[in-house]
């Protein structure tokens, strides 16, 4: 055998750690030395245990589809470059030296990134933050970078929250301004894939913003406590827009703002049979849907679907149809599930902005809030309540389908808005949706595939965990 | 014609979506890539801020021209390499110095303990890594390409081979001349 391919066997076995320098030179006595001293160089050959920083990674990203961008300069030309200016020049320069000194990430401006309001570098990034907005054209990458603002805006107020400062009330209008900044910028984008990518981030990127304020806001002053409600509001509102946007895009022309109440309160859903559609109003065993806006194929008449989506406004927008089987003979149970706001003038009940009936001999007392589980048939079109769980238990949930159970860590992967989550489970109860059957962990992994809707999520360092698992077993 | 439809994770499949100007596949792929580049950068210029520009303009620069792109069979990582390989050739023209030798010889080794993250890295930075790393960067052409491909990007001497469009006994050739080298010149330091 040639020496080159001894000294390339010997190189991966040693570095696969197979043999050890010596174990490989003894087998070759005759290229003993010579091979013993290559191996040495080849063993001290490797790469800087370095890797490039978050705040790089980041921004490097944000900047891949840049039609400019700055060549790369040595700082200490940068400095050059400062001193032959005119004092005329430097007003309008320092605009541009600033966002070369960003761009190229200078160490004022890596120091700036981890302040925070009141700290002495705090304006320098926000000025680089303004500087970069101004920089971006494209509608989706502002709407992206205004989320990222609105994220770097909450982890501040919670970590001043946990500082025990007093978060200052301004903020909470920024990050209100900035998600609302981000839905106009997305409303007005025309990439249908770029939007989809940033309501996919918008949405598990939220999702965590609403968990980390829950997890300070119990330890927090008296001061910030109704601020960080606000946000953590407002976040969830966010997470809302995202879910049923990445499927329905229409929703993002309503020009919406997270403030909105009915983000909350018009998330819905609907299970029965198929009666009729007029003019975009579909009758499911006997409740009429108003103004539906949905893009995909319409189901057929008489077959059992269930509708998700969300009212705002006089519409309707669905983010999600499943089909089943068509009904024989009789037609199946109506299930109506989402928020109770009261009585419509005609004396039906308004659920998340349906109009349902509910059947008088059914007399549950329900408050304003109040998330509400309706059922009934489409003889008499009455529905009758089913369960309840009042405004003030509501708990953080996500709903997505199950992909990939971890039964030595007991974790889920869950596929959510085109991202995936993962959820610890060790400590949550797991039942099926009606309540009834109790569940093993390893139980799950034969229903990978199926919807799953996992509660009192809690945030864990950078790990969901959940209180109760709920699985949704499709026939 | 054979056909294959490659899995929507795969780096093969990302690649044919990016070179369809796909924002997200390209993503992904930064996302694989930007590790190894970096590492690559860093090792040749021993800078952490010039590492940054130059790992940051060689991705900037791959989708631009992601449609010129050819699929040789070495990893996607190899290219965008190749990239700030002649990023950091043209900006070691325009600094006017000599390439890496003379700015190797100014790295002491309390600069190069400033730039490895923490105490234990610290600690594993001896001079011998030192030394050999100025050799490497001495090393000429091919020899100088097999020795960081091999050894500091991770590939393999398949993958080698492709991207150099050589055979892989011309590579373990190389290498073998490259590591002969190397040795004569950390004997001489």
């Amino acid at each position: 055998m040639k020496k080159e391919k001894i000294l390339a066997i010997c190189i991966e076995e040693i570095r696969s750690g197979k043999s050890a320098v010596e174990d490989c030179v003894k087998r070759y006595p005759t290229l003993e030395k010579e091979l013993r001293a290559l191996l040495e160089i080849a063993a001290a050959l490797k790469p800087d245990e370095v890797s490039p920083s978050p705040e790089f990674r980041t921004r490097a990203k944000l900047h891949l589809f840049d039609d400019q961008q700055p060549a790369p300069m040595k700082i200490s030309d940068r400095f050059r470059s400062w001193f032959v200016l005119t004092p005329v020049k430097i007003s309008a320069s320092v605009l541009l030296g600033v966002v070369i000194f960003a761009a190229a990430g200078g160490g004022t401006v890596y120091a700036a990134q981890s302040s925070t309001p009141g700290q002495i570098l705090y304006p320098v990034k926000t000025g680089v933050e303004n500087i970069q907005l101004t920089l971006t054209t494209s509608h989706v990458e502002k709407g992206r970078l205004y989320l990222q603002l609105a994220q770097r805006r909450i982890n501040e107020m919670a970590q001043q929250t946990k500082l025990n400062h007093n978060v200052n009330p301004q903020s909470l209008t920024t990050v209100t301004n900035l998600f609302d900044k981000a839905l106009n910028e997305l409303s007005l984008a025309s990439d249908q894939q770029a939007i989809k990518n940033t309501l996919s981030y918008l949405s598990v990127t939220s999702l965590n913003e609403e968990l980390e304020l829950k997890t300070v806001v119990s330890t927090s002053s008296q001061n910030n406590q109704p601020l960080l409600q606000q946000i953590i509001k407002e976040a969830g509102s966010a997470n809302t827009i995202a879910e049923v946007a990445y499927i329905n895009q229409d929703l993002l022309k309503q020009k919406l703002s997270v403030t909105d109440a009915k983000m909350d309160a018009g998330q819905f859903s609907i299970e029965g049979t198929l009666l009729s559609i007029q003019n975009n109003i579909w009758d499911i065993g006997g409740t009429n849907i108003l103004n539906i806006n949905y893009s995909g194929t319409t189901p057929a008449l008489g077959s059992h679907v269930k509708l998700t989506g969300l009212v705002v406004g006089n519409n309707t927008f669905i983010s999600n149809v499943e089909v089943g089987e068509e009904a024989e003979q009789t037609t199946a149970p109506t299930e109506v599930q989402g928020q109770y706001e009261g009585n419509n003038q005609d004396g039906t009940a308004n659920i998340s902005g349906i109009s349902v009936n509910i059947s008088s001999a059914n007399a549950v007392q329900l408050a304003q809030g109040d998330t509400v589980e309706l059922q009934g048939d489409a003889t008499d079109n009455n529905l009758s309540v089913t369960s309840t769980q009042s405004s003030a238990a509501k708990t953080t949930s996500i709903t997505g389908v199950l992909t990939a159970v971890n039964l030595v860590n007991g974790i889920v992967t869950v596929q959510l808005t085109g991202r995936q989550v993962k959820v610890d489970i060790n400590n949550a109860q797991i039942q099926n949706f009606a309540g009834t059957t109790t569940l093993k962990i390893a139980g799950l992994k034969l229903l990978i595939g199926h919807e799953i809707k996992l509660e009192g999520l809690t945030k864990n360092g950078s790990i969901f965990s959940a209180t109760l698992v709920e699985v949704r077993l499709v026939e | 014609m054979e056909s294959t439809t490659p899995v929507h994770d795969s780096e093969e499949y990302l690649v044919q979506q990016a070179i369809k100007r796909d924002r997200e596949a390209f993503t992904s792929l930064y996302e694989r890539c930007i590790d190894r580049v970096y590492r690559h950068v860093y090792y040749r210029v021993s800078n952490h801020d010039e590492a940054e520009d130059i790992t940051q303009e060689a991705f900037v620069r791959a989708w631009k021209a992601i449609d010129r792109y050819k699929r040789t069979g070495a990893p996607f990582v190899s290219w965008v390499i190749t990239i700030a390989g002649n990023l950091i050739i043209d900006h070691y023209r325009k600094q006017q110095k000599v390439e890496f030798t003379d700015e190797i010889e100014k790295i002491s080794e309390k600069d190069l303990g400033n730039q490895i993250p923490g105490p234990e890295k610290q600690a594993e930075m001896n001079f011998d890594n030192a030394v050999i790393k100025k050799a490497v960067l001495r090393l000429n052409g091919d020899k100088q390409k097999v020795i960081l491909m091999h050894f500091i990007d991770g590939l393999n001497y398949e993958e080698v081979a492709k991207a150099l469009n050589k055979s892989e006994g011309a590579i373990r050739v190389i290498q073998y001349r490259a590591l002969s080298d190397l040795r004569g010149m950390v004997k001489r330091e």
